[in-house]
Order: C-alpha cells, then sequence, then structure tokens
C-alpha cells in the first residue's frame, strides 16, 4: 500500500471545456490518512439572518459523501408538521377542491413536529392531540355595503390569516401559535356570493413522502473556488480580468511605477462562470479551482424550525439510522 | 419526543443478506437495505473504504423506482464482512456526532461573538 500526500491534490481545476482532477481517491488500499485527524475537520460559522431562518456555514476536511448526506437529510428526512387531509363542507369559489386541497397542503406550519408523535396509517381523519393538528376556514364573500371606500368587496381575497386553530384537549397549554408561518401567503380568491368552509388535519411527515414536509426552503452546497494569477495582468487588460469575475473577487492594485494591477481579493464569492475563457488574451492569465474539501452550505429554513437547529436535526436522523441497523445487526447474528 | 425515524409501515428488518453468499464464506456478503439510498449508502461506503481489512466496497442502487440500496462488501481472509459493516455504522456514528459536537460548538461561539 503506498502512501501519497495529497495536500496539493485536494483542488479540482476548471479549465475552458473540461474539469480536471475530480475523483476522489477512494478505493480500498488507498490512505491518506486512515481517518483524518480530528483538528483537521472543521465547521465554521459565516452568517446567521432573519432571526436564524438562514444560514451559511462552512465544512472543511470533511468528505463529500458526508456532506452531501446532511444535504440530502435537511432536504428529505427531517420532519414536519403539513396539512394533510383537508374536509370541504362547502366550496363555491372558482378554485376546484383538489386544487384548493393541494394549496392548503403546501402552506408552511409553525408547528414544532418534535412534540407532536406520528400518525398511524388507518386511522381515523381527527387524529389524537398527539399527533393532529386541526385547523378550520370559513370565509364568505360579500359586496362592500361602504360605497365611499376603494374595495367593492369584503373578503374577497382568502390569506391564511383566515385560518383558525382548534385546540384539541390539552394543546392549548403546550402549544403557542402553530399557525402558517406568514399571515399574507394568498390561498384563493373569491366574489360576492363564494363561499369557503372547511376543516383542515395537520400531521408529521418527511420531505421522502412528499415536498410539502421539507422543512427547509433550499439547501445547498457549493465548493469553495480559488484563483491563481499566472502571470502579472497591468491597466486595460487588468479591468477587463476584474471584469471577468463576480464583482468584489478581483480588484485593481497600484504598483510602484504608477500602473494597476490585478489581484485577487477575495475568491470565496465567485461564481465560477469561467468567463475568463472567452478573452483569448486573457485565459493564460489565471487558473481556476476549487477546494475538494471546503463545503460552504446555504441552509434556508421555511419557518418552522431555526437553521441553526435543523442542521443537528439532520445529524440526528443519521445518527438514528446507524443506532438501527447496529441494532438489527447485532439482533440477527444472535440468531 | 418520539423518535425522528418515520414508523416502518411494511416491519420486519430493514437489512438482509443477498442469497448466494454464505457459500463462499464470511468474507465476501451483499447486504440488502430497504428504504434507503445515497444518503446512507454512500457514507458507509466511505467508512467502509477507510477500513485497511476491505478489499472492496460500493453499493448500488438496482431500480429508482424500488426505496432499496445494495452494498457489497469482501474482505480479507478471517475478518467477516458483517464485522466490516458493524464498524462502518459505528465510525460513521462517531464521526457524525464529532460534526454535530463542532456544528453546536460553532453556532454557540458565533451567538456570542454577535452579542
Amino acid at each position: 500500500m503506498t502512501e501519497f500526500s495529497f495536500s496539493s491534490k485536494n483542488k479540482l481545476t476548471l479549465k475552458e471545456f473540461e474539469i480536471v482532477n475530480t475523483s476522489n481517491y477512494d478505493f480500498s488500499g488507498h490512505f491518506a490518512d486512515p481517518h483524518k485527524q480530528e483538528n483537521e475537520l472543521k465547521v465554521e460559522i459565516v452568517k446567521i439572518e432573519d432571526d436564524g431562518m438562514f444560514l451559511e456555514f462552512d465544512m472543511i476536511g470533511y468528505d463529500p459523501s458526508v456532506a452531501n448526506a446532511v444535504r440530502r437529510l435537511l432536504l428529505s428526512d427531517v420532519p414536519t408538521m403539513a396539512i394533510e387531509k383537508v374536509h370541504i363542507y362547502q366550496n363555491t369559489s372558482i378554485m376546484q377542491d383538489e386544487v384548493l386541497a393541494h394549496r392548503m397542503g403546501l402552506i408552511p406550519l409553525k408547528a414544532d413536529p418534535r412534540l407532536f408523535k406520528w400518525k398511524e396509517e388507518g386511522t381515523e381523519d381527527e387524529g389524537t392531540e398527539d399527533d393532529t393538528l386541526q385547523f378550520s376556514l370559513q370565509v364568505r364573500c360579500k359586496h362592500n355595503p361602504d360605497k365611499s371606500s376603494g374595495d367593492p368587496y369584503l373578503d374577497n381575497k382568502v390569506f391564511t390569516k383566515h385560518l383558525k386553530w382548534i385546540p384539541k384537549g390539552s394543546q392549548k397549554d403546550k402549544l403557542i401559535n402553530p399557525g402558517p408561518v406568514e399571515d399574507d401567503i394568498l390561498i384563493n380568491k373569491l366574489r360576492p356570493g363564494h363561499e369557503m368552509d372547511m376543516k383542515l388535519f395537520a400531521v408529521k411527515g418527511v420531505g421522502r413522502d412528499h415536498a410539502k414536509f421539507s422543512p427547509v426552503a433550499t439547501a445547498f452546497y457549493r465548493l469553495h473556488p480559488e484563483i491563481r494569477i499566472n502571470r502579472d495582468v497591468f491597466d486595460e487588460n487588468a479591468i477587463r480580468l476584474v471584469k471577468c469575475f463576480t464583482p468584489g473577487v478581483m480588484q485593481l492594485e497600484p504598483t510602484e511605477d504608477g500602473r494597476k494591477k490585478a489581484k485577487v481579493l477575495d475568491a470565496r464569492n465567485d461564481m465560477c462562470s469561467r468567463n475568463v475563457f472567452r478573452h483569448e488574451d486573457l485565459k493564460d492569465a489565471v487558473t481556476l479551482e476549487k477546494r475538494k474539501d471546503h463545503f460552504i452550505f446555504n441552509v434556508e429554513s421555511t419557518g418552522a424550525i431555526k437553521s441553526t437547529e435543523l442542521v443537528p436535526m439532520a445529524i440526528d436522523v443519521l445518527l438514528e439510522k446507524c443506532e438501527l441497523y447496529i441494532n438489527e445487526i447485532d439482533s440477527q447474528s444472535k440468531e | 419526543m418520539s423518535s425522528l425515524l418515520p414508523p416502518d409501515k411494511d416491519g420486519g428488518n430493514r437489512l438482509s443478506v443477498l442469497e448466494g453468499d454464505t457459500s463462499s464464506g464470511e468474507e465476501c456478503r451483499t447486504y440488502v437495505f430497504r428504504k434507503e439510498n445515497h444518503t446512507l449508502g454512500n457514507c458507509l461506503r466511505t467508512m467502509l473504504l477507510k477500513n485497511p481489512q476491505v478489499q472492496f466496497a460500493g453499493y448500488t442502487i438496482p431500480h429508482p423506482s424500488e426505496d432499496v440500496m445494495h452494498l457489497r462488501i469482501q474482505t480479507v481472509e478471517g475478518y467477516p464482512a458483517q464485522s466490516a459493516l458493524r464498524k462502518a455504522f459505528v465510525d460513521l456514528k462517531t464521526h457524525a456526532s464529532q460534526l454535530k459536537t463542532k456544528f453546536v460548538t460553532a453556532v454557540d461561539n458565533f451567538e456570542k461573538e454577535e452579542s
């Protein structure tokens, strides 16, 4: 077994028509080191915005399979509450029942799924206080008797604020306002005479079953770019070179003899458009690379759980899966 | 607080062995995982390849319409494939726990610095 040091080779190169050195060198018998030293693995938080709902963080030194697992778990395996069953008593609006029911399912709810149990299959829609949240939507559109105001109708637009939570059992003591995340999501439009009367039942589910149960608006990662200048570029060419990259990535630096030189300021924000390759004379001036083990994650929550709590939940799902399989292996080997 | 994993409606084991390998000894096995995909498969494969006693490790999803994953392990003489699989799960658990701790610490430090 040969041991190489791949410290210089942990970058992939973006060429004009191809991307080089993308493979991971993971085949049996090859190790840079059996388990990377723990201090080489880092997690750094870059930005937390929007009251914890938006998160940008870096995972450095990790294997792409683990980073991808975190991303996939965030999208499809972390549970959320969403409306599943809709009992429509009255719907004289233009929108068909099934379309309306579909829209209700997509409304993000603030309820914390960790406080609920999974609903068993085959039980009735009403459910128990441990596994179901009940809402009611009753709207009727009328003419506006007040002729002077601009609106000719009353309640012609149905928003999520019209949803009323019907607490079951002891839910009113345990939950604070588990309704929709935003009050101004438009559900339907009515005209005088139209009426909507429905009961909605929300349960716990995972993104795997239906995308409405995904707790993230999206979660994605990209590799940290790197730009190396091979030869100095001055003045006119430097201005063109700086324009090839996302603003803020390259800048002009004055030299001693009064000329302007192009310099890399911060490659992190580059969107890797490879625009340089459109200029014949500037193509060879830079080498575009990405660090294969530096993942820049962006996690944006729909509003039920903060992104800073979603990532540990995703890893918890992975830990539970491992636990499950270890137990199965142990019980099977006893047989 | 209930489990994060949804209940398994079909019941039974989620892990089984593909028939036909048991005659060739303990060192090669194909494991069949129900309701698993690349999320677990790729991670397990990575952990298995870090084990010097594993000669071959690979996973495949035979058909995208079926929620099934096959994991093939071949090990050196005298080291059962099942031990390699168990070790991979234990290693993955340790690795993921460390990642979680690092993340939670990083968030705490970031929030302390903000205030």
